[in-house]
């Protein structure tokens, strides 16, 4: 034990011979300054963020040295989100509780555009993809973020950052195929355009195999997509730059649909072949002033359109938003905009689901204040803002925040902070008709009870009181550590009662309709913490661990999920030679509870790891092995609330080849 | 037990591995351009009117992270000739032109234009990490380029703003310019 010990210490007093090196550089002339070997891999081991908000950045090299596939996957990385995979094709992601399929307190924007159904107020993860290698870097803010960035971004907002087309210059040719990657290949070229314009193209694609049903068969859920699309960036001028971007995307998703019927055996179990495609635009228009305040416009148009067996989509949405930052009176950093979104959809229903009405449109203005206060000079700034909207659905809304960061050394911060946030009904809730079961006929009646639930026109925001803490340090030179403390109080939460059961005599069955509420209170509390430890130039550990305390009142337990307890992640990222790479990544997950139409779904806990070895036989060819899930051949993470039955996530591992030219 | 001390020697095994392969020193490189920052300090000469102002300061200004702030605080109170530096957190880009030398890390280019147009007008020195800094209109570019710094000066644009760069120092550097 003694020894152990001994290295450890050997290990931490490696920051410390940096430390004296630091002298020794002001010792030495320029000539030899510039004949120095330098080094930079620490810097994510110290970097500290100044936002007074619960941040966590996911790198490019993050990205790539997981093998992660899609944005969900890559999120399993970050404390305090909660990222199930459903199926091959369906995640569920939250930050800090109430997990679900649909679920709607989490805003995710890529480079910009919010990629929010009005749908459900959530994101359709299936749909939302990118270069992967391309990213530049993913941001993800834990807690209400409802001020800059609107409603829906009750408990968090994660945003998508891609590379400046002037980063990506050049070709990149990436290929390869596995047991549940089953092939994929992504191209991308990037070119100057001109004196002031860069661009790239790219195009993707993948197929990926099914995962496992209870039975331990095939669970019919494998899908294919490809996706291409482009930036353009402009520098206009000494002020101005200006931004164009695109994607187009077609996927089949395949699944196996459990649909309650009215008629024997009151479910149907069948395979259905999915389909789901659309395409965004987007430009963006940036001026700058003055290095004290500049503006920016943004418009973008997404479409997309949904075909499944029980119910098909079509929305357009357009998106238009203004902000203007200035510096004032020497302490003051004001920020301000406004924006407005349309949106229109088209929607087809089934036996168990309808709309009524079948086609809306929904327009969202909002106006947004915030002023950053520095005041005491490079210490003590104090943020307060207020966002309002208003909305079809609910009329205006006000979200109001005030944070204090506190920066008592450059390696130490402290924040804190309390905000309003509402997440507005989406247009499910207001409008839709769903039979989430069928009951078989049994005594007193002898006739099936079909369980409808039912929109509610005059559903109110549920919203949110959060309170939240943190601290973040750079001890010593090599760790990093960021620790953050929340209490959230929700009122008014969507929940359903049970209305009056009537007799629908052309189908012959008793209706027992659930429509909509606001009855719902919950309370959740918990920790998140992160740190970074550069050990060696050449060995980084970085873990988390996040802490989530549900309160329900046990009544609520059948309408909303209870996300796990605790969630633990440990990597280790290795270079055990310049040109070659070891990561291993562990993952625990706490047992969770998922609300479904039949009642509580309890998911066990799971402990599960990925790894991957990757070689640079040229500096710009890459050929790497990755493995996904490897403790088990399968296990389950989530159950969707209805409709899919629950699968079983399989072991995974794929070769790839990825060359730069 | 057994594991720790398997564990521990492995890695003292591969920590001395990889100290002999590599160079006999290596450095961070915000501890190298914080050195570096310090000789181009003592190798300028900024006219006498540029400290009618900061009294018997050299004031370096910063814009960066926590991680530059840092690494510079080696060079604060260091001795210039007869004046001392004095390290300037100017992350909000406030009143640049109380700056001898401005060290400006990963700005976007359209803001990097404002901030020499609010220099262009007086003596600052204005010093970045990456090569496409002077083609926007910066002075000093520090570039790792393969694991070592090079030093990029335009000339003209630092004689244009009324410094001088010594000759012992230009002769070690790239010299890139409009002319």
């Amino acid at each position: 034990m003694k020894k152990h010990i001994t290295g450890f210490l050997l290990l931490l007093a490696q920051p410390c011979v940096l430390q004296a090196a630091a002298q020794d550089a002001l010792e030495l002339n320029v000539e030899d300054l510039l004949n120095v070997e330098v080094t930079s891999v620490s810097k994510k081991a110290q970097a500290l963020n100044d936002s007074a908000a619960a941040i966590f950045v996911i790198t490019h090299d993050d990205i790539k040295r997981i093998g992660a596939t899609s944005i969900p996957e890559a999120l399993r990385m970050a404390p305090g989100l909660d990222v199930a995979r459903i199926d091959s094709n369906k995640w569920a992601v939250s930050a800090r509780g109430f997990n679900a399929r649909f679920s709607n307190k989490l805003l995710v924007l890529i480079d910009g555009r919010n990629t929010y159904s009005r749908m459900f107020s959530g994101t359709y993860w299936e749909n939302q993809d990118v270069m992967m290698e391309d990213v530049e870097r993913i941001e993800v803010i834990r807690g209400p973020g409802a001020t800059l960035w609107g409603a829906n971004a009750v408990n968090g907002v994660i945003n998508i950052i891609t590379k400046h087309s002037s980063k990506t210059q050049g070709g990149l040719l990436a290929a390869g195929g596995g047991t549940e990657e089953q092939g994929f290949g992504a191209f991308r070229y990037g070119a100057t355009l001109g004196e002031d314009t860069t661009g790239r193209v790219y195009a993707k694609g993948f197929k990926r195999d099914q995962n496992t049903n209870a039975q331990g068969m095939g669970a019919g859920d494998d899908w294919d997509k490809v996706q291409g699309g482009f930036r353009l960036d402009s520098q206009l001028s000494m002020t101005d730059e200006l931004k164009f971007q695109g994607d187009l995307y077609h996927s089949h998703l395949n699944q196996v649909l459990s649909q309650p019927s009215v008629i024997s055996p009151y479910s149907l179990v069948a395979r259905d072949k999915a389909e789901a495609y659309g395409g965004n635009i987007m430009g963006r228009w940036q001026h700058t002033f003055s290095t004290q305040s500049d503006m920016s416009l943004q418009l973008f148009y997404d479409y997309y359109r949904r075909n499944e067996e029980w119910m098909s989509e079509g929305r357009d949405t357009f998106d238009l938003d203004f902000q203007h930052r200035l510096g004032l009176f020497d302490s003051h950093e004001l920020i301000w905009g406004l924006g407005y979104q349309l949106t229109s959809d088209r929607l087809q229903g089934g036996s168990i689901f309808s709309m009524s009405p079948a086609h809306r449109k929904n327009q969202l203005f909002s106006a947004f204040v915030q002023d950053e206060i520095e005041l005491i000079d490079q210490t003590l700034w104090l943020t307060v803002g207020n966002k309002f909207e208003h909305n079809d659905f609910t009329g205006f809304e006000g979200q109001p925040t005030a944070r204090l960061m506190w920066a008592p050394a450059l390696n130490h911060r402290l924040w804190a902070g309390v905000s309003r946030a509402v997440r507005t009904p989406s247009r499910g809730e207001a409008n839709m008709r769903l039979t989430t079961a069928v009951v078989p006929p049994s005594s007193p009646f002898f006739i099936p009870v079909e369980l409808a639930l039912q929109g509610n026109r005059s559903l109110r925001s549920e919203d949110v009181l959060a309170y939240e803490v943190g601290y973040r340090t750079t001890m010593i030179k090599s760790v990093s550590l960021d620790v953050t403390a929340f209490y959230n109080d929700y009122a008014h939460l969507r929940d359903a009662s049970q209305g009056t059961v009537y007799f629908d005599p052309t189908r012959g069955v008793l209706v027992q309709p659930l429509p909509f509420g606001n009855n719902l209170k919950a309370k959740t509390y918990g920790v998140e913490v992160s740190t970074v430890w550069q050990m060696l130039d050449w060995w980084r550990w970085d873990a988390n661990y996040s802490l989530l305390k549900t309160e329900v009142p046990q009544t609520a337990m059948a309408v909303v999920g209870i996300s796990p307890q605790q969630r633990m992640n440990l990597r280790s990222a290795v270079n055990i030679r310049p040109d070659l790479d070891f990561d291993v990544w562990f993952r625990y997950v706490g047992n969770n509870l998922t609300a479904t139409a039949s009642g509580n779904s309890y998911i066990p806990d799971y402990v599960t790891m990925d790894a991957r070895l990757a070689w640079r036989p040229e500096p710009d060819l890459e050929i790497s092995l990755v493995g996904q899930n490897l403790l088990t051949n399968s296990h389950l993470e989530y159950q969707q609330e209805n409709l899919i039955l629950p699968t079983f996530i399989d072991r995974g591992m794929y070769g790839k080849i990825s060359w730069n030219f | 037990m057994q594991n720790a001390i398997k564990i521990y020697l492995l890695a003292l095994m591969l920590m001395s591995s990889n100290a002999s392969s590599a160079a006999p020193l290596a450095l961070e490189q915000y501890t190298v351009l914080a050195a570096l920052t310090l000789n181009f300090a003592r190798f300028t000469q900024w006219p006498e009117q540029a400290f009618v102002n900061s009294g018997n300061n050299l004031q370096v200004c910063l814009v960066g992270d926590n991680v530059l702030l840092q690494s510079f605080d080696s060079i604060s109170g260091k001795a210039v000739g007869d004046r001392v530096i004095k390290i300037i957190n100017s992350d909000k880009l406030r009143n640049l032109n109380q700056c001898h030398i401005l060290f400006l890390s990963e700005l976007p280019n359209i803001v990097l234009s404002q901030v020499f147009l609010d220099t262009r007008q007086y003596p600052v020195l204005t010093i970045g990490e990456e090569a496409d800094f002077i083609g926007s209109g910066g002075m000093v570019a520090m570039v790792n380029t393969d694991g070592k710094i090079q030093l990029h000066i335009n000339l003209s644009l630092v004689k244009s703003s009324g410094l001088t760069i010594s000759s012992s120092l230009l002769r070690l550097a790239k010299i890139v310019g409009d002319n």
